[in-house]
């Protein structure tokens, strides 16, 4: 007698699979990348947050060994290297912190001394520039009939300023990106 | 209402909350008016028109509102503040205020172009108008109030009223910082206390007993 039983739909689902082709070694690189990539990231991402000391690092990212390792390690920093901003000293120089912890490569100190330099610098010239736009910011206030003691300009609210600002951040930035394509990504 | 020489009060007449507004006419250069919290645009309960009948009562005293050029906010809560970003806005007015009360007044949407603190302010082309600010916090943490000591008026905003003084109990309040605030003040001569609100009574005191016994009801009765 002729077998009727109908096939269950896991069973349809295993015999298509069955007669897939399977993955390509590319497919099954970039599976990994996928999976691996947002590993390294969030520890990066607990690193800058304080969950992790430099000390911790290796032992946190030996965790992944071989193939998945190199791209857990990958992702780790280049989290850390694009956190390297300009609006950010702090995380920045913890970030350096990071990747010197993990990575030393050669040169490195010297690198992190100039990304450091660049920060100062930075500072150091908003320290000069924002005294002067106040003073030219009072002196139009003046004229307008405004004037003392009790007066601070706003130079969020000055269009001058905020083009200067605007043109020094630009420079410090361009510095700051060109030094970080000289710190390590894996 | 004219008050003084150049010094004009709008006392709030409505039934909702709104400040009471001062305005230094042509205290600027090229005559443009100073005026010290507009309050409300429209008041948040009965949606009074606060601003429209501001700038009714300015009109009427004969002065131009389009010549508003700066306004002074003694804090940063939206019954005193409100309709300074529309004045800045049509009039392209600039604002000022302490920057410990910026917070909530960028919360507001509001912009500021002049961070007030304690000192001088020299008002006028010749700087023919002198007037002092002080740092009074308590009922706000960058609560300012405004002396003129050619005629010893004291623009208080919400620091005293009559009879009593300004709510401790909202964001940055500090009893114990008013009172310090309070104290300061009234070691000041002053001829008119110019209130923030109309509370239980129109909110100018005048004559320098009734200020003084004004700030002794509050150190017996409220100053505890």
């Amino acid at each position: 007698m002729e077998d009727k039983r109908i096939k269950s739909a896991l069973e349809i689902a295993m015999e298509r699979a069955a007669s897939m082709p399977g993955l390509t070694q590319q497919e099954l690189a970039e599976q990994k990348e996928r999976e691996y990539q947002p590993r390294g990231a969030a520890i990066a991402r607990r690193y800058l947050e304080g969950a992790f000391k430099e000390r911790d690092l290796q032992a946190e990212l030996s965790k992944y060994q071989g193939q998945e390792g190199e791209i857990v390690k990958r992702a780790f920093l280049l989290t850390l290297n694009q956190s390297i901003k300009l609006e950010s000293k702090t995380m920045s120089l913890k970030a350096l912190e990071g990747i010197k912890a993990v990575e030393p490569t050669a040169g490195f100190d010297e690198m992190k001394r100039r990304i450091e330099a660049s920060f100062d610098e930075f500072d150091q010239q908003l320290g000069q520039e924002i005294p002067r736009y106040e003073a030219l910011e009072k002196e139009r206030l003046q004229k307008l009939g405004i004037s003392g003691s009790a007066v601070k300009p706003n130079l969020e609210e000055s269009q001058a300023w905020q083009e200067e600002l605007k043109r020094i951040q630009s420079e410090y930035d361009s510095r700051i990106s060109k030094l970080k394509k000289n710190l390590p990504l894996v | 209402m004219k008050l003084l020489d150049n010094l004009y009060a709008y006392v709030w007449q409505g039934n909702d909350n709104n400040c009471n507004s001062y305005l230094f006419a042509s205290a600027l250069k090229d005559s443009k008016h100073l005026l010290v919290d507009p309050g409300h645009v429209s008041t948040p309960f009965y949606r009074e028109p606060g601003l429209d009948r501001l700038f009714q009562d300015i009109n009427g005293d004969g002065l131009n509102t389009g010549q508003i050029g700066l306004v002074i906010l003694t804090h940063s809560h939206p019954d005193h503040c409100e309709a300074a970003k529309v004045i800045r806005k049509q009039n392209g007015a600039l604002v000022a205020l302490h920057k410990a009360d910026e917070p909530v007044y960028k919360n507001l949407g509001g912009k500021i172009d002049i961070y007030l603190q304690e000192g001088d302010l020299v008002l006028g082309a010749q700087g023919k108008l002198r007037l002092k600010v002080f740092h009074s916090p308590g009922h706000s943490p960058g609560h300012i109030t405004i002396y003129w000591p050619d005629e010893k008026v004291l623009i208080a905003g919400d620091v005293i009223f009559y009879r009593s003084t300004g709510r401790v109990d909202v964001p940055g309040g500090s009893a114990k910082t008013l009172k310090q605030s309070i104290e300061r003040l009234s070691q000041l001569d002053i001829e008119y206390l110019l209130c923030g609100h109309p509370y239980g009574h129109p909110g100018m005191i005048k004559g320098m007993a009734a200020v003084q016994e004004n700030f002794e009801f509050i150190k017996r009765n409220v100053l505890l």
